[in-house]
């Protein structure tokens, strides 16, 4: 209490106590004089010695103050007064410093924030952490499943203290009040809820009673909060309420609270509904789970867990699948293990796995450039030490001590990275929408939360602080180091030891910024590479009409849809090309949206497996037209092949160069995967080689098979229109035509074009901000070097000067300076392009057609930095040229 | 000798201001001096050592100060003891009696 108010009157009072503080000095200087006058000493000489004894007063007035409460204070709003005095008076160099920070800090915050939400949020349920999912693994490592019932068998034995059935990640088209939209789904068995601890905010969650195991589930469903207010308005009297899916109708029993979307972290769940009720399965299996969710016992760790589950698995596999001798589940589970997961941070069912690497990589690079930056400005304020050398060396030579000076250094450093932190918050806000934007909008829409929230805030405050410490760590040091006894000649005309430093510093940022300039180049010539990828179609002029089944558009038997499915798209198709402007038609299933790499394998009927692995797609006639793709030998489909007794394929070249390298392939019969109604195909024709949609699969090896063959139908496919009409006309009369059929809807109509031109979105995304990154890394780099160049120059203008002066050419003298320059830069180089060449390694998944260590884009890379070093010494050069000698040794 | 009175053992500077002020109210000055007379000469303490000190008493409450004039008419601070001064003197005392028996002791043995 005491000492509080002691502070509060150092602080409040601050002039009458140092006018205290000096009278009582100074009176005690008089009582020594008195002192020693009385003792018979002459008035001056007592003065002198009195002085003496005393130890002088002003020394001794800043004992007392340091000892004194709230010194920390006084003397850091001082600082922090001085530090804003001193900036005010060279602006420049404040401003690009604070912008900088400020750039570096906000893009670093930005990426956190998106590498948080992408990898690292937990789900939103009481103690996330303490989930588990536990999956079966076959001897291929493919995830398989479990019969629901195995959650019984598990609990009661083992580990687990609640265990549920999770079957996540279905998309389906729904209907609720006739509108028709895509929604995700996931099947849970009764006790799910229990397990995530969450409870409904409306209604009942799903119960035992609503899953059981032997028949199928009740028609309910349990709703999101998302769904609740997209496709119910968030009616309060939902309960009871019913919407459509595939023929099945559902009553919603609940609404979840807002956030939780289920174990998909990126996917949100619509809605959760027991097994078994959308699709019923076939009569002799069970309803499976992909997953089993559950919490350990108390006192049961992770790893005892994972191995007692492992031993348990065959006897419960045993007890719940049947004879694996028999073509049931207990043959798909034979030769499986089992794998325990934490589910802390939920399921990514693709966002994870497209842009994790790519944002882990992009947020390397973000830190690489924060710490280039801390860099530069930490070398600018080094090279502003050694103009300051004589002020400081004053403030020492009068008594100041080394760690003011050192503080107050700190104090400006700070001052510099929180005005950067400032800047840099509404700068991270800003950048995550246009960073969030390269993420394609897939069928299923974003639910991942990318806004920066209040860690990440307070993470930025932290880095900020890290920065003001780094930026002045260097001046600091060598201001603390500095010896007392040579103060006042230290740095009149050269400056060594700092001088050296911002060397080094220069040549730090050298070898960061072509580290980054490299990685840069590396992503946007794959890019390039991938917009350059030859598709093999003629993209121009042609809409993509993506199509999805309504719910009440299906057919109730198979028969019966497989007597309709065709009438149904070829009386479509003949109404499409009679349209005004329309030249060709055709239907594709896969292209142009098919991302899968080909993986299944194609062998000639009658000889054994081959290593050939394939894609496939079901075409009308009229797509090779329309695609402008070209017939290389025999014929296109014709609508006959569609007939139930025809088996009839096309190849695309490459396959058929794979099939029979130089031979020919028409007429031969081809077996291509498992399918029943693919194990005898008779080439008829081969085409050109075409993309079906992921451009990183060059000349992919495709069979073509008809839209209809042996009862396997087109389901959800494109239409592909060539057209001379501008889309937007086009897609409203194709919708016309849908909406008459009413069986499918349009879930999206584009360009192909456009449509390709997206498709290498997390490339786009790198190369688009590693591209900045390597911007403003050259532009620091420059920076960096003219500034350190430009005021070496100035501390050598006497130097230059005499040297003028006696002769020497200015020429040579301007040399000099670009010499320094790129030796400077060569420096660098040799640094940073090994160390280039060691981290592009972590490229070499986010790189196409090109290798982590091009040649060529190093050797341009290095070439290019050495030639910015060269500019950057240029004008430093110039004026080193026209130091005036006469000027220039007039100074002092 | 001169070694020792250049310096002043740590930590007994307080005890020692505090002492030196228990006979009554004194100056800055005054009180380097009775620390002087007290100790035999052993100690002096430097103004340096002895300001701080005695501010951060003021601070924490052990002394007061008044401005009054000196004996040979001037004006100068006085300090005298608090109630939490004395206290604390009277604590720092056998606090220090504790020590210095335990030293003498260790040093015999």
């Amino acid at each position: 209490m005491r000492s509080l108010r002691a502070l509060w009157h150092n602080l409040r009072h601050r002039d009458r106590v140092e006018q205290q503080l000096d009278d009582e000095l100074r009176a005690t200087l008089d009582l020594l004089i008195d002192e020693k006058v009385a003792a018979g000493v002459e008035p001056r000489e007592a003065r002198r010695r009195a002085i003496m004894e005393l130890g002088g007063i002003e020394p001794v007035k800043e004992r007392i103050r340091d000892a004194r409460m709230g010194v920390r204070i006084e003397s850091l709003l001082h600082d922090v007064k001085y530090a804003l005095r001193h900036f005010r008076r060279s602006p420049g160099f404040a401003i690009s410093a604070v912008l900088t920070l400020a750039i570096g800090i906000g893009a670093n915050a930005a990426m956190v924030s998106i590498v948080n939400a992408l990898l690292f949020k937990r789900l939103p349920v009481p103690d996330p952490d303490g989930l588990v999912s536990l999956v079966s693994v076959d001897d291929r490592g493919r995830e398989r499943y479990f019969p629901y019932a195995a959650a019984d068998a598990f609990l009661e034995n083992g580990p687990f203290k609640n265990l549920c059935g999770y079957n996540g990640g279905g998309v389906s088209t729904i209907e609720a009040g006739g509108v028709p939209s895509i929604a995700l789904y996931a099947f849970v068995s009764g006790s799910c809820f229990d397990v995530f601890g969450v409870s409904p905010i409306i209604g009942r969650a799903i119960v035992a009673e609503d899953a059981p195991w032997e028949r199928a589930g009740n028609k309910v469903a349990l709703i999101s909060h998302r769904f609740w207010t997209r496709v119910f308005n968030a009616d309060p009297a939902i309960v009871g309420k019913t919407f459509r899916v595939e023929t099945i109708e559902l009553s919603v029993i609940g609404v979840m609270p807002e956030g939780f979307g289920g174990l998909h972290i990126d996917t949100a769940v619509d809605f959760f509904v027991p097994p078994d009720t959308i699709f019923p399965a076939p009569k002799e299996r069970r309803p499976v789970a992909t997953q089993l969710v559950g919490r350990l016992r108390d006192g049961v760790t992770f790893e005892q867990a994972a191995v007692q589950l492992e031993a348990m698995w065959p006897q419960v596999k045993a007890a719940t699948t049947g004879d694996p001798s028999k073509a049931s589940e207990g043959a798909a589970l034979y030769g499986t293990t089992t794998r325990l997961d934490r589910m802390g941070t939920g399921i990514s069912s693709t966002l994870r796995r497209q842009y994790g690497s790519a944002f882990r990589m992009m947020a390397a690079l973000t830190a690489l450039l924060l710490v280039l930056m801390c860099v530069n400005v930490g070398g600018l304020l080094l090279t502003r030490l050694s103009a300051r050398s004589n002020e400081l060396a004053v403030r020492l030579a009068i008594g100041g001590s080394r760690q003011r000076v050192a503080q107050q250094m700190l104090v400006e450093g700070l001052v510099l990275s929180i005005a950067g932190t400032a800047l840099a918050i509404p700068l991270a806000f800003g950048l995550i929408a246009p960073i969030t934007a390269f993420m394609p909008q897939n069928r299923i829409a974003r639910t991942i939360e990318l806004t920066p929230d209040a860690s990440i805030l307070a993470l930025m405050a932290v880095i900020g602080v890290i920065v003001g410490v780094l930026i002045t760590a260097l001046p600091v040091w060598l201001a603390l180091r500095r010896q007392v006894s040579s103060p006042l000649i230290w740095d009149r005309t050269v400056a060594p030891a700092t001088n050296w430093w911002a060397r080094s510093l220069l040549i730090a940022q050298v070898a960061v910024s072509v580290v980054i300039l490299i990685g840069a180049s590396l992503l946007v010539r794959s890019l390039y590479l991938l917009q350059q990828v030859d598709t093999g179609v003629q993209a121009a002029n042609v809409v993509d009409v993506d199509l999805l089944p309504l719910p009440r558009g299906r057919f109730a038997t198979p028969a019966e849809r497989t007597a309709n499915v065709l009438p149904y798209y070829t009386g479509m198709l003949e109404r499409i090309a009679a349209l005004p402007g329309v030249e060709s038609v055709g239907m594709s299933q896969a292209f142009p949206r098919q991302t899968l790499p080909p993986s299944t394998p194609v062998s000639f009927v009658g000889q054994p497996d081959s290593d050939i692995i394939a894609s496939a797609d079901s075409v009308s006639p009229g797509f090779f037209e329309t695609m402008g793709v070209p017939l290389i030998a025999g014929r296109f489909f014709t609508w006959a092949d569609s007939s139930p007794t025809a088996r009839v394929c096309i190849v695309s070249e490459s396959l058929a160069r794979k099939l029979e390298p130089n031979g020919d392939v028409l007429q031969r019969h081809i077996r291509y995967g498992t399918l029943r109604d693919r194990q005898d195909m008779v080439i008829v024709g081969v085409v050109g080689n075409m993309t079906l949609g992921n451009l990183r699969h060059e000349q992919p090896p495709i069979a073509f098979v008809p839209p209809q063959s042996n009862g396997v139908n087109f389901s959800a496919p494109n239409i592909l229109i060539k057209t001379t009409r501008s889309m937007e006309w086009i897609a409203r009369a194709v919708r016309g035509i849908l909406a008459d059929g009413g069986r499918e809807y349009a879930r999206e109509i584009i360009t192909v074009e456009e449509l390709f031109a997206r498709s290498p979105a997390s490339e786009r995304m790198t190369a688009t901000l590693a591209g900045m990154m390597g911007f403003l890394a050259i532009l620091i780099a420059v920076i960096g070097i003219h500034g350190v160049l430009a005021y070496s120059v100035s501390r050598r203008t006497r130097e230059i000067g005499v040297r003028v002066a006696v002769g020497a050419n200015p020429a040579t003298v301007a040399r000099s300076v670009i010499r320094e320059a790129a030796v400077l830069t060569l420096i660098g180089l040799v640094i940073g392009v090994p160390v280039a060449f060691a981290a592009s390694q972590s490229l070499r998944s986010l790189l196409y057609g090109i290798s982590e260590t091009d040649t060529i884009t190093f050797a341009a890379a290095a070439m290019f930095f050495l030639l910015v070093g060269v500019i950057a010494g240029v004008l430093p050069a110039k004026r080193a040229a026209n130091v005036d000698p006469v000027i220039a040794l007039r100074g002092d | 000798m001169a070694e020792s009175r250049a310096t002043v053992l740590q930590g007994t500077l307080d005890l020692l201001i505090l002492k030196a002020l228990s006979a009554g109210e004194l100056h800055g000055l005054g009180v380097s001096r009775r620390i002087e007379q007290i100790t035999r000469g052993t100690f002096s303490v430097q103004p340096g050592s002895l300001f701080p000190a005695l501010h951060r008493l003021e601070e924490s409450g052990a002394l007061s100060s008044s401005w009054q004039p000196s004996e040979n008419n001037r004006r100068a601070k006085y300090y005298a003891l608090t109630k939490a001064g004395r206290r604390r003197l009277g604590d720092e005392t056998a606090q220090w009696n504790r020590v210095a028996i335990a030293i003498a002791h260790a040093l015999e043995t």
